[in-house]
């Protein structure tokens, strides 16, 4: 299905380091529109950085990221802020501003990027929070919510502002099967009635299989791309560490693919 | 008949179709309030919200709101956001109280607060008591830490504000004392002023801005993100383990931070001595030796080592009662200089009048 489709970014020979250590290298992928593409890998693979890269929270020592016509890492300050209004980002903890009650979490990027009149953004508000299962919450504090109500909560302020392109960083981390399902589902509707790009990076095999219309899979030890498909292809690769992540088997690097118990 | 929408709804025109299309609804003045949505142009989450607002109003003039027509991209975001069966409002209404209830309620928790403040104060006690008879069992390396932190790092803030507390207690009584004639009475003024008052309270004010409210940061921090409680469990007491530490290391720092402020405001007052009332520093030395006692300074340094327990036990008490987030620790640490600074004189006080009655200031 992404023949066609057009590119909405466009990762070119991305290079990230820490210090003297090469986490990220030769990084080449697209993301078309209108696509859920999941970033996987097991822990500490850099996928976080990876996303963090994409939303240039911290520049790259090498490479681009193309977001239309515009290359984020030359981009000015100016620009960024322009394009970051066309994503959103739902963080690992949701990351809710503790002191405002959620509904003015959700109403903030209205309230300033907009000049919708007050009365407009509360509805607006009260469509996001039943859009994600929250409605009538609007007055509650965020401590007030469960681990799993904060992340739908930072998804619909995400999506306040009808993002072009969504990002997920490990929005099923932590939270029990049912709601992780739950979530699951939300990502997919939204896609598919909105046509919002999403980029998801977890490690959850449920989530992926369940979301992926294309998947990256980064490796650790080893800074690039270790192997790109469908779920489906990923799960029978002919790379014993990709089979082994997909198959939840134990893997070494010296003995491959270990016996389960 | 239907009132028919024919434009694009987004970001940019919301408000402005929204003055229109209610000015519709007035006019129309139906019971059920059809909008025929076949011409509808592009529509985003803001002209959703255009409609939400619309049948919101019509509610609560009881009357109704129908789509007709509706293009099916548009159904499936209208069915996403519930349009036709929104929830219900607020889940809890907020409680009103009378002014004695209120009144009532303040007083119990303010005795709550006391009580938990007294055993507080009770379990460090028996922890230092603890401590004193297995010095095995402190932390001397984290005690290490916070003395560099509280005394060596507090020595140029406190030189320098010592110092100028002498210079300005000096310049301003200078004038005074020159219409006298009484010049070499600075010497008496600033020896006494400074080891009996200036010098510990200097030393403790500055302590409670930079180490009680570190204290109390840090202790909140651990508090929120679960740490005590993994200490706990651990069968580890917070007490011993975070309070007892900080408060051996200030017991051990504010008592040579009281000498050597005491030391930087009698420089201060030197030359001011000096420059204004042409004492020179022989003459003020001289007159210093039989001016001040060692009392007066031994008095200082014996006050600062209740005011050490004080400002730790402060930092630390309000570190553990911390909850609610970033904002709680913000909140801990404000309490704990406010609250600080408060009991500091408070404690200084007593002292004064207790020094007096036990006839020991003379």
């Amino acid at each position: 299905m992404s023949g066609e489709q057009k590119i909405a970014i466009r990762v070119r020979d991305l290079e990230v380091s820490y210090d003297d250590n090469r986490v990220l290298q030769n990084i080449n992928f697209d993301v078309h529109e209108g696509e859920i593409l999941v970033i996987l890998g097991e822990s500490g693979c850099g996928k976080s950085t990876l996303l963090r890269h994409m939303l240039m929270l911290r520049s790259p020592q090498g490479g681009s990221v193309h977001y239309g016509d515009i290359d984020l890492c030359q981009a000015s300050e100016n620009e960024l802020d322009e394009i970051r209004r066309d994503f959103g980002v739902l963080f690992q903890s949701g990351a809710l501003f503790k002191s405002l009650t959620l509904g003015d979490n959700v109403a903030m990027p209205a309230v300033e990027f907009t000049n919708l009149s007050k009365d407009t953004i509360e509805e607006l508000v009260h469509l996001k929070l039943e859009m994600v299962g929250l409605g009538g919450m609007q007055e509650l504090m965020p401590s007030q919510l469960s681990g799993g109500m904060q992340k739908r909560g930072g998804l619909a302020r995400a999506m306040v502002l009808d993002p072009k392109v969504l990002f997920f960083d490990e929005p099923s981390a932590g939270l029990d099967p049912v709601t992780s399902a739950s979530l699951d589902h939300l990502i997919i509707t939204l896609n598919e009635t909105l046509g919002i790009t999403m980029v998801v990076v977890t490690h959850e095999l449920e989530s992926i299989h369940a979301i992926a219309h294309h998947a990256i899979m980064l490796g650790k030890n080893h800074p690039g791309i270790l192997a790109e498909g469908t779920p489906n292809e990923l799960q029978n690769s002919d790379i014993p560490r990709v089979r082994a992540f997909f198959n939840r088997e134990r893997y070494d690097e010296n003995h491959g693919v270990l016996s389960g118990n | 008949m239907a009132i028919r929408v024919e434009q694009s709804i987004t970001f940019e025109n919301a408000e402005a179709v929204y003055a229109e299309l209610s000015g519709y609804v007035r006019d129309s003045g139906n019971q059920v309030v059809r909008f025929d949505l076949s011409g509808l142009g592009e529509i985003d989450s803001a002209g959703l919200a255009v409609f939400h607002r619309i049948h919101s109003n019509l509610r609560i003039d009881g009357r109704q709101i129908e789509f007709i027509n509706i293009p099916d991209r548009v159904r499936q975001l209208f069915e996403l956001s519930n349009i036709e069966h929104p929830s219900a409002g607020a889940v809890s209404p907020p409680v009103h109280q009378g002014e004695l209830e209120r009144i009532g309620q303040l007083s119990l928790e303010a005795a709550s607060d006391f009580r938990d403040m007294l055993g507080y104060i009770g379990r460090v006690t028996l922890a230092l008591i603890w401590s004193m008879g297995h010095p095995a069992k402190v932390r001397w390396g984290d005690v290490t830490r916070y003395v560099q932190e509280t005394g060596a790092d507090a020595l140029p803030i406190v030189a320098l504000m010592s110092m100028l507390v002498g210079l300005v207690i000096a310049f301003s009584s200078a004038i005074q004392l020159a219409q006298f004639g009484a010049n070499i009475f600075i010497v008496d003024l600033i020896g006494i002023g400074v080891t009996r008052e200036i010098g510990p309270l200097m030393a403790a004010i500055l302590l409670i801005a930079r180490s009680g409210s570190a204290f109390a940061a840090e202790i909140g921090t651990q508090k929120i993100s679960e740490e005590i409680d993994a200490l706990t469990v651990m069968g580890l007491k917070p007490i011993p383990y975070l309070v007892i530490p900080r408060i051996i290391a200030t017991l051990l720092t504010l008592p040579l931070l009281t000498i050597f402020a005491d030391l930087f405001g009698v420089i201060g007052g030197m030359i001011i001595a000096q420059v204004s009332l042409d004492v020179t520093p022989t003459i003020f030395i001289q007159r210093m030796a039989e001016a001040v006692s060692l009392w007066d300074i031994s008095s200082g340094v014996l006050k600062s080592l209740f005011f050490a327990v004080l400002i730790a036990g402060t930092g630390c008490y309000r570190g553990m009662e911390t909850s609610g987030g970033a904002m709680g620790v913000g909140r801990s640490t404000t309490d704990s200089v406010v609250s600080g600074i408060f009991l500091l004189v408070v404690a200084d006080s007593v002292f004064v009048i207790l020094f007096h009655f036990l006839g020991l200031s003379f």
